[in-house]
């Protein structure tokens, strides 16, 4: 399924983060009745406030809708589980003949789980399709409507008043066990396939779909399961109470799960279990402080609201200073490595870009440069091509930014897309790899249409990309990045499928894979959005400008890698970039844009002697009154194309 | 007829206020794309800045000065001091912020103000009745139209005849293009939060002059009726954020109106259904700005 891994260290993390709490909690419960209470709402907060976080911090979408679901859960279980002859006084006009039904607490506990689950999974069909603030203000909506129906729906709920009466059931060890239970599923979960998934969508929904990830539905296995341990956590939290009422359910409890959630840090389990403790212990020292204690001679004035007060505080000072939280992403045994290496302080050091070996060393085997004529013959024997471009157009609000645009690429060949600034050449990327749709013409790739088809799925049939501005997933460490690839390729493309680790010392990856894409250089990020793309077992590759910000010895450094990347994989190339010498070098047939429109096609020589190629790239200082200069320049800039091409050849 | 009449001219009202509400809204996030859950609170504090002046036996008028430059100051140190250290953070951490200010400030009134509700009379003149065809038509009702119209006029005079109102809505389009101008994005910023400040405490001496009591939660339900409005009205939309606050106030006029007793209850429910099924119909009303959407 995919849905869960075991990795003996994320189980040894739950496990022992859960010992932690709970040995607190215990421990704090040997003072007493009223202690203990606390220690058990703690526990049960750390449930619920778990359950959300995986929906919240692995999708990035804040939902105000798991309060609702707590409710929910707790409502069906006090339903259910209270003896009949209180329910003939709290609800005695029950639909379904429910108000003689009692059902052992257990069973009512896991029908509310159930009843609950379904809810939300209803309801997650539509919000999983939406984006950030748009899902959050639904599952607000979510809140509301849960909450007017429970104070209106007073047949089955009894109205805003107590439902009284719940057999009370829930102690401080039953709580652990389901806070161990919740925390040691929902940890296996985070680097499962599909946690992997939702997590990469959160970084970067563009670059996930561009790698054949189905946000969605990734998305929605997270809600669903969240929803899951947050009503396990709701319908306990019914039967340590014994009597609730829909205000419980409503905006403080929002404040105060919120603000448990921020302060620990909403990306990690353990940071979630953190802000439980933390936020429990300031809101119960504030609670006494706010009833007035009398300390010495001294006796404080009673201030309401002074807890909650707190968890506004705490919200606004995390979200302005640390909206990482406590922890950041980090979980228990990151922690621990972390405090190691503190100690030790001569443990790994972190390697930089210059230790990283250039992009693409590859097994020496495979170095051996084949003749770039046997490859671009595709082109003239009469080959089929691998993609067909026909008349294709698409215009934004009148601008016709693609016009009628035919190309066609041939396996194995590298193809240069070139032109000036907004030719269309991006927006033509866009369009092959489907996050533009044409508004005209057709697209074929290896036989098949795929104009109107999603990004998704042209990514599974074998088309990879990279973004003009890198786009990696930047939390996620350099493996995970190239991993989501090659896992969307081990289930759709299993013929061309290869572990991650090998694709990672493909491109002497090696030693920053444990580290977060985001804290590398420029250099080595461009490096992993290409290993990322490859990882797919693209048939076709698409660069957009790759060579953007690199230095000449850079660049020679990438067209053997692009070459590389051609052999290993054998599959075609498009690539765009501005950088005229490198284009001319390593493309073997190109096409020039202009204005939207194909004004050139041909082998690099042919290019270079094109006087409408010249005349685009010029014209508008031409319009200046500087041609002769401006003209010269533009010939020399060809002339070291040219150069540089035989450089290499030789 | 009469009671159709009525209800038409109490929906007018209720919408009048509803339209404030979101229009201030709207201002804001169409600029920052903050959906800012603090905005009630500057109602809130507008009217306990009232409620101080009252005490202060100051006259009425007075009191409605010092509340309207409460609310802007409010807004104005909002701004400064949460939004902008984190105004290139992402719409859901700004929104988060915005949560936290909303617990802050009203457990704050809570905590350090009252607990329980507190009395703002009005000025007697207020409650004046006129007869017109028949029809009850209070002075109040009517001056709350009237303000609501002026406000707004002014608000539309303002952005359309002034520079600063130009780059406003020239930021709302695209605010990198507007920086790469020259404008000054604090300035613009600091704008709109002023607006939208200005427009709460409009609203707030509206609300008060219906309700003729504060309570330190107040802003918690009524910034949740401006977000109606403006998901009715496509947020970031400032006159569709009107126009779905007139709509609010109809709809909720019409279904306390017409609800059978036992369901009235389900009006706040209902009114969110709603907001939900415009939502998932048609997401793209909270869709980020153009700049984001290029690839």
């Amino acid at each position: 399924m995919g849905i869960f891994k075991f990795t003996r260290r994320n189980f040894i993390g739950g496990v022992v983060a859960c010992v932690l709490l709970g040995g607190a909690a215990l421990l704090y419960g040997t003072g007493g009745v009223s202690m203990r209470h606390i220690a058990t709402v703690m526990v049960l907060n750390a449930i619920m406030v778990v359950g959300t976080q995986v929906f919240v911090g692995h999708s990035g979408v804040l939902s105000f809708g798991h309060i609702g679901f707590v409710g929910i859960a707790a409502y069906v279980t006090a339903i259910l589980s209270a003896p009949a002859a209180v329910k003939q006084t709290v609800i005695p006009h029950a639909p379904l003949g429910l108000a003689s039904l009692q059902l052992p607490v257990p069973l009512a506990i896991l029908a509310a789980v159930a009843v609950t689950t379904a809810i939300a999974a209803i309801i997650g069909l539509f919000i999983c399709r939406m984006n950030g603030i748009a899902a959050s203000i639904v599952t607000f909506a979510v809140l509301i409507v849960v909450n007017s129906v429970l104070i209106n729906w007073k047949d089955l709920t009894g109205g805003a008043e107590a439902f009284y009466g719940i057999p009370v059931k829930t102690n401080l060890y039953w709580a652990l066990l389901g806070l161990l239970a919740t925390v040691v599923v929902l940890r296996l979960f985070t680097y499962s396939r599909v946690g992997l998934r939702v997590r990469a969508s959160r970084e970067d929904e563009v670059a996930a779909r561009s790698i054949g990830i189905g946000v969605h539905r990734s998305r929605y296995v997270a809600w669903v399961l969240s929803a899951m341990f947050t009503a396990l956590g709701g319908a306990l939290f019914a039967h340590l109470l014994g009597a609730i009422a829909p205000a419980l359910f409503y905006e403080n409890l929002m404040f105060l799960q919120i603000a448990m959630l921020v302060l620990g840090g909403i990306f990690s389990v353990t940071g979630a279990l953190v802000g439980v403790v933390v936020v429990t212990v300031i809101s119960e020292a504030l609670r006494w402080l706010g009833d007035g204690p009398q300390i010495g001679s001294l006796q404080f004035p009673m201030i309401v609201g002074l807890s909650s007060l707190a968890y506004g505080v705490i919200i606004v000072i995390f979200m302005i200073w640390r909206p990482g939280g406590l922890l950041g992403d980090r979980e228990i045994e990151e922690v621990w490595d972390w405090l190691k290496r503190r100690r030790g302080k001569d443990t790994v050091p972190v390697s930089t870009a210059a230790a990283a070996p250039p992009m693409g060393a590859v097994p020496a085997a495979i170095t051996a440069d084949p003749p770039a004529s046997q490859l671009t013959s595709a082109r003239r024997s009469g080959a089929k091509p691998i993609l067909v471009v026909s008349s294709v157009g698409i215009h934004f609000a009148g601008l016709r930014a693609v016009d009628d645009v035919s190309i066609e690429v041939y396996p194995g060949e590298i193809l240069g897309l070139i032109g000036p600034n907004g030719a269309g050449k991006t927006t033509l990327l866009n369009l092959i790899s489907g996050l533009y749709t044409a508004n005209s013409g057709e697209i074929m790739f290896q036989g098949r249409t795929v104009t109107h088809l999603a990004p998704m799925k042209i990514a599974r049939l074998g088309v990879g990309r990279t973004f003009q501005t890198t786009r990696l997933f930047p939390l996620l460490s350099v493996r995970e990045n190239v991993e989501t690839a090659s896992q969307v390729a081990q289930q759709y493309r299993p013929q061309v499928y290869r572990h991650v680790d090998e694709i990672i010392v493909q491109f002497g990856l090696q030693d920053v894979a444990q580290r977060k894409a985001g804290t590398l250089p420029f250099g080595i990020q461009r490096q992993v959005e290409i290993a990322r793309a490859v990882a797919l077992g693209p048939d076709l590759l698409l660069l957009d400008e790759p060579a953007a910000g690199t230095n000449e010895v850079e660049s020679l450094q990438l067209i053997d890698a692009v070459r590389r990347v051609r052999d290993v994989e054998k599959c075609a190339i498009l690539l765009i970039d501005h950088d005229l010498p490198f284009v001319m070098n390593l493309c073997e047939h190109l096409y020039v844009l202009d204005a939207g429109k194909v004004i050139a096609e041909g082998s690099p020589d042919e290019i270079q002697a094109d006087e409408k190629v010249k005349e685009a790239y010029l014209g508008t200082q031409k319009a200046a009154g500087a041609e002769e200069r401006k003209g010269g320049s533009a010939a020399e800039s060809f002339g070291q194309g040219s150069a540089a091409a035989s450089r290499s050849d030789v | 007829m009469n009671t159709l009449l009525q209800q038409i001219l109490n929906g007018l009202t209720l919408g009048s206020t509803y339209a404030l509400l979101a229009l201030g809204i709207a201002m804001v996030f169409s600029i920052l794309h903050l959906v800012n859950f603090a905005h009630g609170e500057l109602i809130a504090l507008c009217a306990y800045a009232m409620l101080g002046l009252r005490y202060l036996n100051a006259p009425w008028i007075v009191w409605v000065i010092g509340g309207l430059a409460a609310a802007v100051v409010a807004a104005l140190a909002m701004e400064r001091l949460a939004f902008r250290p984190i105004r290139h953070a992402s719409p859901v951490s700004m929104m988060v912020a915005s949560l936290g200010l909303l617990i802050l400030i009203s457990f704050s009134l809570e905590a350090f103000v009252s607990p329980r509700a507190r009395a703002i009379p009005q000025p007697e003149w207020m409650n004046r009745v006129f007869l017109v065809g028949g029809l009850q038509v209070g002075l109040k009702y009517v001056l709350i139209i009237v303000v609501t119209g002026l406000s707004l006029l002014g608000v539309l005079l303002l952005l359309r005849r002034t520079i600063i109102g130009t780059a406003m809505r020239a930021a709302a389009e695209d605010f990198d293009a507007v920086r790469l101008m020259g404008v000054r994005a604090d300035r613009v910023i600091a704008t709109s939060f002023a607006l939208s400040g200005l427009l709460a405490g409009i609203a707030a001496v509206l609300i008060l002059s219906i309700r003729g009591s504060v309570t330190p939660h107040m802003g918690f339900s009524l910034v949740l009726y401006g977000f109606i409005g403006n998901v009715i009205g496509g947020l970031g939309n400032l006159w569709g954020a009107v126009l779905g606050g007139f709509l609010l106030g109809f709809a909720e006029t019409i279904f306390r109106a017409f609800l059978p007793s036992n369901m009235s209850g389900f009006t706040n429910g209902l009114l969110f259904v709603i907001v939900a099924v415009i939502l998932v119909l048609r997401p793209q009303v909270l869709m980020a700005p153009k700049s984001a959407a290029r690839v």
